[in-house]
């Protein structure tokens, strides 16, 4: 620190005892609002995107048709998969591979060939691809009647619809908590303007200018919204780190894992920065404008 | 806009009032010259420190014009107004010094807001304080101090950046006479090297060992009573 006193005693006020306090709690707040908004984004992005470009084909066998009949199906529903613009591949999965994957269930021996088991037909597409579906879904149904298309899109849908949600709850959360980290340090500054009331018109009449007196209240404000800020950041930190152990416990399983990932962490030290931005940035138009209006 | 003729410091019709109380100032006018050394005396409440307020611009006048460097205060942007002040020197009649500085440190201040480098602010202030007898005081704080002594530190913040006008309210209301006096030849000092000084006090005793203009405050009319310069209108 600097060996000169600061012109206005600003560090014995009450607001420089719980502003600290009060940014920490915002800092921390945020900070889980804003990774907990990235994580899910994230992970609703790498679930998604192990469905997109992808497309099940399945052939219901109707009552009573025969095995050979049904493979001719999925042959002829195969060749006019390929024959379409944006497939890339096209895997029909043949009766024991279906059979396969019954097999926990239902066991390994012929009784599964007997079954009117649905066939499937794995295709995936180029990302950029835009398949004209209910086209596709008619001409496949020519060819074998029991046909249906299943793109995923719906529940894609509302898993995009889910994390945007979340998303912009989050950033709600974020708006409110920068709005209230706003009005508190207004609110502080004018009293703290108040209170040394004396003490800024003594510098005013020795020439200060309000740019000088607002700087006395930035160097504060940063300090305290420092102060809070690490506090703020040393909490939101062991939070998480907290989630990733118990995320990684609870590993492998159908969720996506909670992962701390670069941008977290960045977004981690980016909330008590931003903290410190508004409070210096608050502190100076406050003084700026209520001086203004002195004489 | 400003020149050298202008008076330094000029009150044309100036009325005051506070809030619907009485006149303090009733339609004043007169021109403080470049270099002149004025004394106001009045009775207590006669409204000495109304005027020298309106004089370094802690007031506005309610009626009238005040002019300071040939520049009218009413029409002054504000961020013009710490240049202005920067050019002028308070001692205020209850000090106004920072309890939680040193003397040091508030006499220091005006250099200070002005962004004079710190060595160079530490050597003018521990010269001045030495002048005033109170090199063994730099670090104590005005609570510690005695009226006197504040008083001495407020006269040193004054002066510190030689001012173009020094506006000084009872500068010796607390310190004895010889002191007194001596604070008053550091006030003629300044105006000897062309500092314009205002001083207003109720010491008559005072008033009458220096061959200065003086001028009396009453019934809210400022009206000349002794000495050689100046002109009250
Ligand atoms: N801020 C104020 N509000 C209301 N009345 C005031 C204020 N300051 C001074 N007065 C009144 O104005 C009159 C002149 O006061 P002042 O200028 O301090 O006189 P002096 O310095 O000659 O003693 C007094 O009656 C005082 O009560
Ligand atoms: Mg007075």
């Amino acid at each position: 620190m600097i060996r000169r006193r600061s012109a206005l005693p600003l560090a014995t006020d009450e607001a420089s005892r719980f502003l600290p306090w009060l940014t920490a709690l915002m800092v921390y707040l945020a900070a889980l609002a804003l990774i907990g908004a990235i994580s899910l984004r994230d992970a609703a992005q790498r679930w998604g995107g192990q469905f997109a470009g992808t497309l099940t084909v399945q052939i219901v066998p109707a009552e009573g048709v025969k095995l050979h009949v049904i493979d001719e199906q999925v042959k002829k529903a195969a060749a006019i998969l390929e024959a379409t613009p944006g497939v890339v591949s096209v895997k029909p999965l043949d009766i024991d591979a279906t059979a396969a994957l019954l097999e926990p269930w239902l066991g390994r021996g012929p009784l599964v060939r007997e079954l009117p088991l649905p066939r499937l037909i794995d295709v995936r597409t180029a990302p950029e691809a835009k398949l004209d579906i209910p086209l596709l879904a008619k001409q496949l149904g020519d060819v074998a009647p029991g046909a249906l298309i299943d793109d995923h899109g719906d529940w894609l849908r509302s898993l995009t619809a889910l994390a945007q949600a979340i998303e912009t709850i989050s950033l709600g959360v974020l708006l409110f908590i920068a709005m209230v980290a706003i009005a508190a340090m207004v609110f502080a500054t004018r009293t703290g303007l108040a209170l040394h009331h004396d003490v800024v018109s003594v510098l005013h009449m020795v020439g200060a200018r309000d740019g000088y007196i607002a700087r006395q209240f930035e160097r504060h404000a940063l300090w305290l919204s420092f102060k809070g800020g690490v506090l703020g950041l040393v909490l939101a930190g062991a939070t998480l780190i907290a989630l990733d152990r118990i995320g990684a416990e609870l590993a492998p399983s159908l969720l996506p894992r909670f992962e701390l990932g670069w941008p977290q962490w960045l977004a981690l030290l980016a909330v008590p920065v931003a903290g410190m931005v508004i409070a210096t940035v608050t502190a100076r138009v406050t003084v700026m404008r209520t001086l203004a209006k002195a004489l | 806009m400003e020149s050298d003729n202008q008076p330094i410091v000029r009150f044309e019709n100036v009325g005051l009032r506070y809030g619907v109380g009485p006149e303090i100032l009733n339609d004043t006018s007169f021109a403080i010259e470049r270099g002149a050394f004025w004394f106001v005396m009045g009775e207590s409440g006669a409204g000495k420190s109304s005027l020298l307020k309106l004089m370094y611009l802690a007031l506005r006048p309610t009626r009238g014009h005040v002019s300071l460097f040939g520049h009218d205060v009413a029409t002054l942007p504000r961020r013009e107004l710490p240049a202005i002040r920067r050019r002028i020197g308070v001692v205020f009649q209850d000090f106004h010094l920072l309890d939680h500085l040193s003397t040091l440190d508030n006499v220091a201040l005006p250099l200070r807001v002005a962004g004079v480098p710190e060595t160079q602010a530490r050597e003018h202030v521990t010269e001045l304080l030495r002048w005033v007898g109170l090199a063994d005081r730099m670090d104590a704080k005005p609570h510690t101090l005695s009226g006197g002594e504040q008083q001495r530190v407020a006269i040193a913040r004054a002066v510190i950046n030689r001012p173009s006008l020094l506006i000084a309210d009872e500068p010796t209301g607390n310190v004895d006479d010889r002191m007194a006096v001596r604070l008053l030849y550091l006030f003629e000092e300044l105006n000897k090297i062309g500092t314009t000084v205002v001083i207003a006090t109720h010491n008559q005793a005072l008033v009458s060992r220096f061959d200065h203009p003086c001028y009396v405050l009453k019934g809210g009319v400022l009206t000349r009573t002794g000495g050689r310069e100046g002109e009250a209108a």
